[in-house]
């Protein structure tokens, strides 16, 4: 195999954030007294470079993979590319700020941020489960150190370590599923993988193959966050420092979910073994949304709360899968369902993390929901956005998350998928989820704000205002306008599908 | 000239209000706390909404009668899914132009009202912001085109009304309220939004002119008006006479009885009377709830065009259970009411009762399967329910809006506490006296005309169902009638201040005014007098659009059964209802006589030709030649001039205004009125049946005071209806008559109040407890989590480590 | 049963039992030098599969290079015998061996089926390609093995090997961040927050 310049021309924006990180870390080492915001600066336009780069191959992008079969640089890529890009950016956005206050701002944090960004863009493109691996390693190790960034304080390095610990297990289960996925195939090709599920007779009741199905789950599961291996969530997204959450939380999602989706798609067909794998996967998404969404109802801090609440999303994402797997005859609906979903989420979500972060309260950051009182009224534009993110998050029109599940809801409720007890248990805890968003809106409009020393203050500079306002902006068109972007993820979703196809050929 | 086009502007106007609050609140939060905005925003308000009331004025006087009600329809491509096609646009057809009157006028009363009533509040701006931002939800919800864009609407209006109830969130009890409303609503909503869902599934649209309007353009009607009835529109073809379209019809039910507050789901209703009370008037009793109504009135062809469901061995049709329910609803609410002390919880458990009514309305209307499988078609209760929505929204908006004007004059909500009232708030009293005869059934006002088609409806639709919603007729007057005895008759007893053995009912009235401490009471300030008499105005003459013998609403709003319903083609076997429509469409013999619409099809009452649903395609596009076998302007009723000769010959129901039958109605129904207001006016005048204050007459005082009491009415009229066996009796005896007469009036007050309590209390047990007992197991739940939650991360290993191995062993199948 | 067999019996029981040792030993040093056994057992049975390479790698990269690095951790940090740690959860040790056991059966169990199972792996033309690229051809095994295993490494695999390399790096930054001591000379930005100790 010879590397032309076509590969590199596809590939260049992988390379592209890879390089600012280096180029970051030098600069940082060369004039360490540089601002950090003009490191940012520097980090987002070469975001938007490699943006720009990879927009190029939007909606379909090129169905043959490259570089040896190793990357794929189809459209599908290129939308979870996208979306890590615009989830860094606006995470990047949200941070100088909060660094600066916390006396943390060094350039390590954000090349830490442009390598985990590289590692997701790296999971996405993958066509080789050897390249997923490496990815969601880069993309891991990344936020461990992401998570203990705040050496001096307990909570901060407690995380890193519990996420390490628990992070390396994962990945040890996923080797060993890789290395069982090996031994059926006989390659981690995800074509090859494909052609031996596919040509195999009893693929669906091989034990070595389902057994490395099972161990893939697990890794994957454990990196999006679902029941029963979420346990490190919670935890770990209080004691991270609150940037870095946010970009972990959506980030990590979209990465997880990009290389879940495709690996899954793609590596197994088959209609029973399929069917199979749909069950499992359909319990553990009942699972997780009624777990993330009932232990939200109890919690006390705002970063807890959005910790189970990303539970409950990647609970909701799941049933998208359910329905890729389980939909032989239109799988395309729920890979859209899913890439319109996972953009919803990271709008909405980074946007009530920016919230948070713009908030403080005797120099200490304002977590407690109950310090939110009176929020909407002193700060008219942060409560009116809060409960912007807090509703589309729940689900209300015309926000983007209401669309993001109806498009779940409408791929799942194909009679083909045959699960209407999953749609129930998704609508029904989305019922249970109006209760803990709603809760953080009523407290912010319906309690009277504490005034003098007590009360909260807000700082919104540049950089965290633009990240709020194109949170909001996503937020807003989604909900509005989504016949752009859904009309994209379709076409990208029947590429994925039509690349399927085409590994069986 | 105004007219139709102007049909988007009118939920935008409150919109900008409502945006220039939110600006103006960022503004003042820039410039400091010194700048405040004042009264300007809330002027600024009313101003907006009262240019959008004249412009839905306008809007649908031209729908209605330089149209002759030809729907206006626009519409561009909003979203589209795979080959789902989702337009946004907006729909007039004459069901929401009177919507749209209904909507506009309550609301721009209300705004206008609210000038006077929350003036010198610090929140006033924001009271107005959050009315404006409710009113534009309502009235694009009342114009939306689609399903999805009602749904959207829907749930704005769902916040608004959730931010509006928690106002005074300093009182706790509000802020619950006000998560309970919006809690609650979900549940019915997410229903609705599966039901959606599935519609979509099925049939690839949302567009109302897809699915409710029988149009030839399946997709969009066009501007110059084409005849389209609600009717069940080509896109449900494929649907007609299965279960599917029962259960989403069902579901879409399902959010109906959320926002309607409909048993079990009424919850919320009488606990939303935290809010303001212009508030109440607005959102909880005149519009909002009857969205409810509206929804299913909306998708009433997926309802009655569904085939029979079975549940549990019980088959029942969407609309009976529709009608069912609501008729326990209204029994119940009206039961509740009889017991209640505080003034808006009687009008709010009236407007559950009331809702209730309009569901039976909707549930007696539509396709009845005979014995012998032939479909009759019962006409009037779709019109009957919208006729009634529209009048209950006058008077009971004009009653809360009183209860506004007396609790702001009073400084109190307990009825027990007023008193007096005619003599020192007679604008007021005048006014309210209106909306409590209309509501009552008195004969000329608004809502008799309106109850009486809802029990015609019964009537023809199922006796039993008819004497119980006569009952409740009854019922309804006997507790109005209670609660203008004790407050507006007799002597004032001083308000809170003279709350010697009352006691006060939560602490309510605090915050609905800021002035506690009474002396007398007071008028109410002009701007909330003037609301108060234009509605009153409405009450009393709205009703006369629906005379029965012109009825000019019925033949607006109504609903046909498409043609080839009533009568199946081939020979009406016994399952042929059953068979899937394909089936059913191989047989007609139709669909291949392409006559123009210009061509009067052969009259449809002689029953040759049924045009039924031949073998057409579902065909979105225009059919040319007027193949289409929907009703076209001949072959429908009612729409013009000779309307009512058309209506008797519809093919969609053999409906004649029988006289006879609203005679014997009207009378009945009087007569209840009459019963319950008697009842009602003989056992509270004088405060008789204050079993709330036992201690207040000494038993010796009582008896002597009842015993005058009894003089007065209970000789004549009582006497003669509940002691006719007594007839006989001496002279002499008279006092023991008396005392039997007592004791039964007494007694029946006691099993009367009795139920009532117990129906509060099942109210508050079984279906509180049942919500607070699924909070109560979240809740627990959580716990359980969170003591798995450790943070020891040998813990958590252990539960990945499980998580692992039942995943392989789910995945894995043993061999 | 022959002499190789007798040969990968011995082999593969001492891996098992100095793995088990590496768990349970109480002194850290020893443990790592049953790890060092560990890996040597491993590095024979690879030489027995006629993987060369892979065994003096295993040798050179494990049981030297990385058991320097971990004994010099050991010693560094002056660690004992290990303290008996109460746990929140009384018998979770044991589950938690219970457990290992269960997964240990499962996979024995799964594997087992399978390797007895002719038929049960399809033979597809990835795979025999697969099979294909390590055959070494008669003659000079172990050289052409290695340049084999090059020419796949920076040719096919030259994405995955390159990726390593920024894996690397990241994980050099978070040694240096989380472990650097906060020079005093070093101009820090100072935050406001106030919640530190």
């Amino acid at each position: 195999m010879q590397i032309t310049p076509r590969d590199i021309w596809n590939i260049s924006p992988h390379l592209v954030v890879a390089a600012l990180g280096l180029i970051i870390l030098l600069i940082d080492a060369i004039w360490p007294r540089i601002s950090k915001r003009q490191l940012a600066n520097l980090a987002l336009l070469g975001l938007i470079g490699a943006g720009a780069l990879q927009a190029r191959f939007w909606p379909r992008g090129q169905v043959t993979p490259v570089l040896g079969g190793m990357i794929v640089p189809d459209g599908y890529t290129a939308f979870f590319n996208l979306v890590l890009l615009v989830g860094a950016g606006i995470s990047l956005l949200l941070s100088t700020d909060y660094l600066e206050w916390d006396g943390s701002a060094h350039g390590e944090y954000h090349a830490l941020v442009l390598f985990t960004a590289f590692g997701g863009m790296v999971m996405a493109a993958a066509g080789h489960l050897i390249v997923v691996f490496l990815g969601l390693e880069i993309l891991s190790i990344s936020l461990y150190i992401l998570a203990g960034y705040q050496r001096e304080r307990r909570e901060s390095q407690e995380a890193a370590l519990k996420y390490f610990l628990l992070g390396a297990f994962a990945s040890a289960f996923f080797l060993y599923g890789m290395a069982l996925v090996y031994g059926y195939a006989g390659s981690l090709d995800l074509h090859a993988i494909a052609r031996a599920a596919g040509a195999g007779q009893g693929a669906a009741a091989n034990q070595l193959l389902l057994t490395g199905i099972g161990l893939l789950l697990v890794g994957f599961g454990f990196k999006v966050a679902v029941v029963p291996f979420h346990i490190w969530t919670p935890d770990v997204y209080e004691g991270a420092p609150t940037s870095a959450t946010a970009f972990m939380s959506v980030v990590a999602k979209a990465a997880g979910f990009a290389a879940f989706v495709r690996v899954f798609a793609l590596a197994f067909p088959g209609a029973d073994l399929r069917h199979q794998v749909g069950a499992v996967v359909a319990s553990i998404a009942m699972l997780t949304m009624v777990v993330g969404n009932t232990a939200a109802v109890l919690q006390t801090n705002i970063k807890r709360l959005l910790a189970y609440s990303s539970i409950a999303h990647a609970g909701y994402i799941l049933v998208g899968v359910v329905a890729v797997l389980r939909n032989p005859a239109a799988p395309a609906e729920g890979v859209s369902a899913v890439l319109f979903y996972t953009l919803a989420y990271t709008f909405m979500n980074l946007g009530a993390f920016a919230v948070v972060l713009a908030l403080r309260r005797r120099g200490e950051e304002l977590l407690n929901i109950e310090e939110y009182a009176g929020l909407g009224f002193r700060y008219p534009w942060l409560g009116a956005l809060m409960a912007l993110f807090m509703l589309s998050l729940a689900g209300m029109p015309p926000t983007a998350g209401f669309f993001a599940k109806l498009y779940l809801i409408r791929a799942a409720l194909s009679p083909l998928v045959g699960m209407w007890w999953l749609v129930i248990t998704l609508a029904l805890t989305s019922v249970v989820s109006f209760y803990y968003y709603i809760r953080v809106v009523t407290v912010m409009y319906m309690r009277p704000a504490v005034e003098g020393e007590q009360a909260p203050q807000a700082s919104a500079g540049p950089h965290l205002g633009t990240g709020l306002a194109l949170a909001a902006l996503g937020t807003i068109l989604l909900g509005l306008i989504p016949a752009g972007i859904l009309q994209a993820a379709q076409q990208i979703a029947e590429g994925l599908v039509e690349l399927g196809g085409m590994a069986l050929r | 000239m105004v007219d139709v086009h102007y049909t988007p502007i009118i939920p935008l106007l409150p919109l900008v209000s409502f945006a220039l609050f939110v600006l103006g609140a960022s503004v003042r939060s820039w410039l400091g706390k010194g700048a405040r905005l004042s009264d300007q925003v809330a002027y600024v308000s009313v101003a907006l909404m009262g240019v959008s009331w004249l412009l839905a004025l306008a809007v649908a006087f031209d729908v209605l009668v330089l149209r002759s009600g030809q729907p206006y329809y626009y519409a561009y491509p909003w979203l589209s899914v795979g080959s789902v096609l989702i337009r946004f646009g907006f729909m007039v057809d004459p069901m929401s132009a009177v919507m749209l009157i209904v909507v506009a006028t309550v609301a721009f009363g209300v705004q206008w009202y609210s000038l006077g009533y929350i003036a010198g509040d610090e929140k006033q701006p924001r009271f107005f912001a959050y009315l404006s931002l409710f009113s534009s939800a309502m009235l694009a919800l009342v114009v939306a085109n689609t399903l999805l864009e009602l749904f959207f609407a829907w749930e704005i209006m769902g916040l608004a009304s959730y931010l509006l109830i928690g106002f005074w969130y300093e009182k706790p009890a509000a802020m619950r309220a006000a998560k309970k409303a919006f809690v609650v609503t979900r549940v019915g909503d997410t229903f609705f939004f599966i039901g959606m869902l599935w519609l979509v599934l099925q049939t690839g649209t949302t567009d109302f002119a897809n699915l409710v309007l029988g149009t030839a353009h399946g997709g969009a009607l066009s501007a110059t008006g084409e005849n389209a009835v609600i009717t069940g529109g080509p896109y449900l073809k494929a649907l007609m006479g299965t279960t599917t379209l029962g259960w989403i019809a069902l579901l879409i039910y399902g959010g109906a009885v959320g926002k309607s507050a409909q048993f079990p789901l009424h919850v919320w209703l009488p606990d939303a009377m935290e809010g303001p009370t212009p508030v109440s008037a607005l959102i909880h009793a005149a519009t909002m709830v009857a969205a409810g109504v509206y929804l299913v009135a909306r998708m009433y062809p997926i309802f009655d065009l569904a085939a029979p469901l079975t549940v549990l061995g019980i088959t029942f049709r969407p609309l009976g259970l529709v009608a069912l329910v609501g008729l326990g609803t209204a029994l119940m609410a009206a039961y509740i009411a009889f017991s209640q002390s505080d003034i808006k919880r009687i009008l709010a458990y009236s407007t559950i009762s009331q809702l209730g009514f309009m569901f039976i309305g909707l549930g007696c209307g539509g396709t009845v399967v005979g014995e012998n499988g032939v479909r009759t078609f019962l006409a009037i209760g779709f019109s009957a329910a919208m006729f009634h929505l529209m009048t209950h929204a006058f008077f009971k908006g004009l009653l809360f809006l009183g209860s506004g004007s007396v609790i702001h004059g009073t400084g109190t909500q307990d009825i027990w506490k007023m008193g007096g009232l005619w003599r020192h708030m007679r604008w007021t009293a005048i006014t309210f006296l209106i909306g409590y005869a209309a509501l009552a059934g008195v004969a000329p006002l608004a809502g008799f005309w309106s109850k009486d088609q809802i029990l015609e409806a019964a009537w023809e639709y199922n006796r039993l169902i008819f004497w119980g919603a006569l009952l409740g007729a009854g019922m309804t007057a006997f507790y109005m009638t209670r609660l203008w005895t004790v407050a507006f008759t007799g002597q004032w007893s001083g308000g809170e201040a003279a709350a010697t053995g009352h006691q006060a009912v939560g602490g309510h009235g605090q915050h609905d005014h800021g002035h506690g401490g009474h002396g007398l009471p007071h008028e109410s300030p002009r701007s909330m007098l003037i609301p108060l008499v234009a509605l009153a105005g409405l009450a009393a003459v709205a009703g006369f659009v629906g005379l029965p013998k012109a009825n000019r609403f019925g033949e607006m709003v109504k609903y046909v059964p498409p043609p080839g319903w009533l009568e199946p083609a081939g020979a009406v076997e016994e399952h042929a209802l059953h068979l899937p429509t394909p089936l059913r469409m191989a047989q007609a013999p139709g669909g291949t006589v392409p006559d123009s619409p210009a061509v009067p099809h052969s009259s449809p009452a002689e029953g040759d030709s049924p045009r039924p649903y031949g073998a057409q395609q579902l065909a979105p596009e225009p059919l040319q030649g007027g193949a289409l076998s929907f009703p076209t302007e001949e072959g429908l009723p009612a729409v013009g001039g000779e309307a009512h000769a058309g209506a008797a010959h519809t093919p969609a129901g053999h409906h004649e205004v029988d006289m006879g039958l609203v005679w014997r109605i009207g009378l009945l129904s009087t007569l209840a009125a009459l019963l319950g207001i008697l009842l009602g006016a003989s056992g509270y005048r004088g405060r008789r049946f204050n079993f709330r204050a036992p201690g207040a007459l000494t038993p010796m005082e009582s008896a002597v005071y009842a015993l005058s009491l009894n003089k007065f009415y209970l000789d004549e009229i009582y006497w003669a209806i509940l002691v006719t066996p007594l007839f006989w009796v001496t002279r002499t005896a008279r006092a023991v008559d008396q005392a039997i007469i007592d004791g039964l009036v007494n007694g029946a007050g006691l099993v009367t109040r009795g139920i009532s309590v117990l129906s509060r209390l099942v109210d508050i047990w079984v279906v509180d407890g049942l919500v607070n007992f699924s909070g109560w197991i979240c809740g627990r739940l959580g716990q359980g989590l969170r003591r798995l939650q450790t943070g020891q991360v040998q813990n958590y290993v252990l539960v990945v480590f499980i998580g692992v191995l039942l995943v392989i062993a789910a995945l894995v199948p043993s061999r | 049963m022959n002499v190789a067999n007798l040969g990968f019996f011995l082999v593969a029981g001492l891996s098992i039992v100095s793995a088990g040792f590496v768990i349970f030993h109480p002194n850290p040093v020893r443990s790592a030098l049953f790890l060092v056994v560990n890996f040597i057992c491993l590095a024979i049975l690879y030489l027995t599969l006629n993987a060369q390479l892979l065994a003096a790698l295993q040798v050179i990269v494990y049981a030297g290079a990385i058991m320097v690095l971990f004994l010099f951790v050991i010693m560094l940090l002056n660690l004992g015998g290990e303290r008996a740690r109460e746990d929140a959860l009384a018998g979770q040790k044991f589950a938690g061996g219970f457990l290992a056991l269960v997964v240990l059966g499962a996979l024995s169990v799964g594997l087992y089926q399978v390797v007895s199972a002719k038929e049960t792996r399809p033979v597809t033309d990835a795979w025999r390609l697969e099979q294909m690229r390590f055959q070494a051809p008669p003659g000079k095994e172990g050289e052409v093995q290695i340049a084999q295993i090059g020419s796949e490494l920076f040719r096919n695999y030259l994405y995955p090997f390159e990726l390593t390399s920024v894996l690397l790096l990241v994980g050099l930054i978070g040694a240096v961040l989380l472990a650097k001591r906060r020079l005093p000379e070093q101009s820090q930005p100072e935050g406001q927050r106030r919640d530190r100790p």
